[in-house]
């Protein structure tokens, strides 16, 4: 593309678009209110945008964007687990999606995702529902193939776990009470 | 990987973008400056560092001067190092030199007044040398467990008031308090029990002085408050006085009438207790806190003790625990609306129970799958400025009421729900406005009665396969409803 005479603009639109919807799907999955994963997305899409120049080699743009992402959306993780999970105004930004019968099970998949460890959380949400192969994971992870793979497996077992017992947990938390 | 998990992650992969390519391009061509360069020092930093630099010191002069008082003092002065030295020529010329004495050798070569009661005085250490100097071995006495009994004859835990510090229970004069919450705004009136339940979270504050003791029971708002992460809770606490003895279970039981006979009969066998001898000059108390027998409350006792109780521990199944209590949890025990209805007319309210379309569940904002469904709303039934969260999660497990906001617009008047049934009728559950003076069980049977009279009125609506919404019989609500007849 540096031979194409592009503007800046130009080639960051041609290096970002193959990416787009992996990106949203990433941002959607881990940030469950809607208006905090958009911002995600424009604030990730700015940084990159700026800071273009400083990249070298263009085939990293995936690991570029990705690493960007990732760091904001950790970033955000540590928040909410500061201020707590349970956010009424998140949930009913988030209920607005039009196809209310995937809502829930998106909402458990992003909660139990929080759950688990970050490097684990990030593998399986890249492999599974970005679509990343294996060896861009380990690039962006800085792992062998070998490691991403074990991290997936560990996911897989960890979110099966919080999801299929999920039963068992809300045993406990089963009660009508009355918030004066 | 099991298909279980595979619909999850199918159904995210079915999100849509968040932002369409125009709206990335407008926000190329709008690009504020997003990354900031650092200075190093600036303005910000400065003010942090010289901050923190001044509390260092601070901490550094308290430390120190704790030591100063903790080290004995000093019987004699070495005297030659309050000497005055003598200039020396140091010509070898055999010229005389004027002694030249800047400011620092005139405070070294000042003659001290030695008197009697000085050298009787502890004595000041040289601050710097101390620095390198080691540290006084007696200054500091490793702490050993002393050899003693932890339990009493009856089985009773013996805690000293560190241990019991530990476990959130305090002594201090005149009060005995216990707490693992803390408000945040500093304001409480009365002791607490709390509940919460998307976190599962039971926490409560007990205050005991000279002139009461008082168990409060109230649930309150998550945001309220701050958590002392303590992961477990007494489940009784006993008091034994002379005169009488008490018990006051913490737990969420609705039939509280006859919680002393549940607790004797079921849950005592899941408990350790601890007692807890709390004696002012007016009277002598003892308490008994009888708590989960848990692997995280037994990791706050001391080793010896955690030992001793581990075999205890591991052969306790919290989940049958759990069992037990649910069995006399709050939707358990408001099984009267089934007898109250009768057969005859459950057979008519269910063939009443009406179905919607996917488009009318969204109307009513009630979002489900087969199994489960969330229902959020701003308001219950004659109250305006509550949000009322109904989620449940297979079979009646998991149902909460959600938290009051205090800044959200009322809206959505125009649906109105009163009550949360099974379709049997099993299990009931309703939004009233609630008397406070009135007792929980008082409250349970006047909404019964309540609804049973004016249940026929009412609009059931299936959310579940076998749960049902009660609302009341609003346009609005007409209007979904006709809609959704002519779409089928």
């Amino acid at each position: 593309l540096n031979n194409l005479n592009l503007t800046k603009q130009e080639r960051f639109m041609a290096l970002y678009q193959p990416q787009h919807a992996r990106l949203s799907r990433f941002v959607q999955t881990l940030v469950w209110d809607k208006e905090e994963a958009k911002d995600v997305v424009s604030e990730s899409i700015l940084i990159a945008f700026e800071q273009l120049d400083e990249l070298k080699d263009e085939a990293a743009f995936l690991s570029y964007l990705f690493s960007i992402a990732s760091n904001l959306v950790n970033k955000k993780i540590r928040r909410k687990k500061f201020w707590g999970w349970f956010d009424d105004i998140a949930a009913e930004n988030r209920a607005d999606n039009s196809n209310s019968e995937h809502t829930l099970m998106q909402h458990e998949l992003n909660r139990a995702l929080n759950k688990i460890p970050q490097k684990q959380r990030e593998a399986i949400v890249w492999y599974e529902i970005s679509g990343l192969s294996m060896e861009e994971i380990a690039k962006l992870q800085h792992l062998s193939v070998a490691g991403v793979k074990t991290n997936i497996h560990r996911a897989r077992k960890n979110l099966s776990q919080l999801l299929e017992n999920k039963e068992e947990k809300h045993l406990t938390q089963m009660k009508g009470v009355w918030y004066e | 990987m099991s298909k279980h998990l595979q619909n999850y992650f199918d159904a995210a992969k079915q999100q849509a973008p968040l932002l369409t390519e125009k709206e990335v391009a407008n926000l190329l061509n709008a690009a504020p400056k997003v990354v900031v360069k650092k200075r190093f020092l600036n303005l910000k930093r400065f003010v942090f560092m010289s901050t923190l630099s001044v509390m260092i010191t601070a901490i550094w002069l308290m430390w120190n001067n704790q030591n100063v008082s903790t080290i004995k003092p000093q019987a004699t002065i070495n005297l030659k190092q309050v000497a005055p030295t003598q200039p020396q020529p140091n010509n070898t010329n055999g010229l005389i030199e004027k002694p030249v004495l800047n400011r620092l050798q005139l405070s070294q070569t000042k003659p001290q007044q030695v008197t009697f009661d000085s050298l009787n005085k502890p004595q000041a250490p040289n601050k710097i040398t101390n620095w390198f100097e080691p540290q006084n071995s007696n200054s500091y006495i490793e702490p050993q467990e002393p050899t003693r009994e932890y339990f009493n004859e009856n089985g009773e835990l013996m805690l000293t008031h560190e241990e019991l510090a530990k476990l959130g229970i305090m002594t201090d004069g005149n009060v005995l308090s216990y707490e693992n919450v803390v408000d945040t705004s500093s304001k409480w009136i009365k002791p607490i029990v709390a509940e919460i339940s998307d976190t599962g979270f039971y926490s409560f504050k007990l205050l005991v002085s000279e002139k009461s003791s008082k168990f409060t029971h109230r649930s309150i708002n998550r945001s309220e408050i701050k958590l002392k992460s303590k992961s477990f809770w007494p489940a009784v606490i006993e008091t034994k006085t002379d005169r009488d003895t008490s018990y006051n279970v913490v737990e969420y039981i609705s039939d509280r009438q006859n919680t002393n006979k549940i607790f004797f009969n079921e849950i005592k066998p899941f408990c350790i207790p601890v007692r807890v001898e709390f004696a002012t000059q007016l009277k002598h108390t003892s308490y008994l806190f009888w708590f989960k027998a848990q692997q995280s409350f037994i990791n706050e006792l001391p080793v010896k003790a955690a030992t001793l109780l581990q075999p205890k521990v591991d052969q306790v199944d919290i989940r049958e625990y759990q069992k037990i209590l649910d069995s006399y949890s709050t939707l358990k025990s408001w099984t009267k609306l089934k007898d109250m209805l009768g057969e005859k007319k459950i057979d008519q309210l269910q063939k009443n129970i009406i179905k919607l379309d996917k488009e009318g569940y969204q109307k009513l904002k009630i979002s489900k799958t087969m199994n489960s469904f969330k229902y959020v709303n701003n308001i219950y039934e004659d109250q305006t400025k509550r949000r009322l969260i109904i989620s449940s999660k297979r079979k009646q497990q998991y149902i909460e009421i959600g938290t009051p906001k205090y800044n959200i617009t009322p809206k959505d008047t125009f649906i109105q729900v009163v009550a949360l049934t099974t379709k049997s009728f099993d299990y009931s559950m309703f939004f009233y406005m609630n008397n406070n003076a009135l007792s929980q069980s008082k409250t349970l049977e006047l909404n019964t009665k309540r609804f049973a009279k004016e249940c026929d009125d009412l609009i059931p609506i299936q959310v579940t396969s076998n749960m049902v919404l009660w609302f009341r019989p609003t346009e609005y609500l007409k209007n979904v409803i006709k809609q959704c007849n002519s779409n089928q």
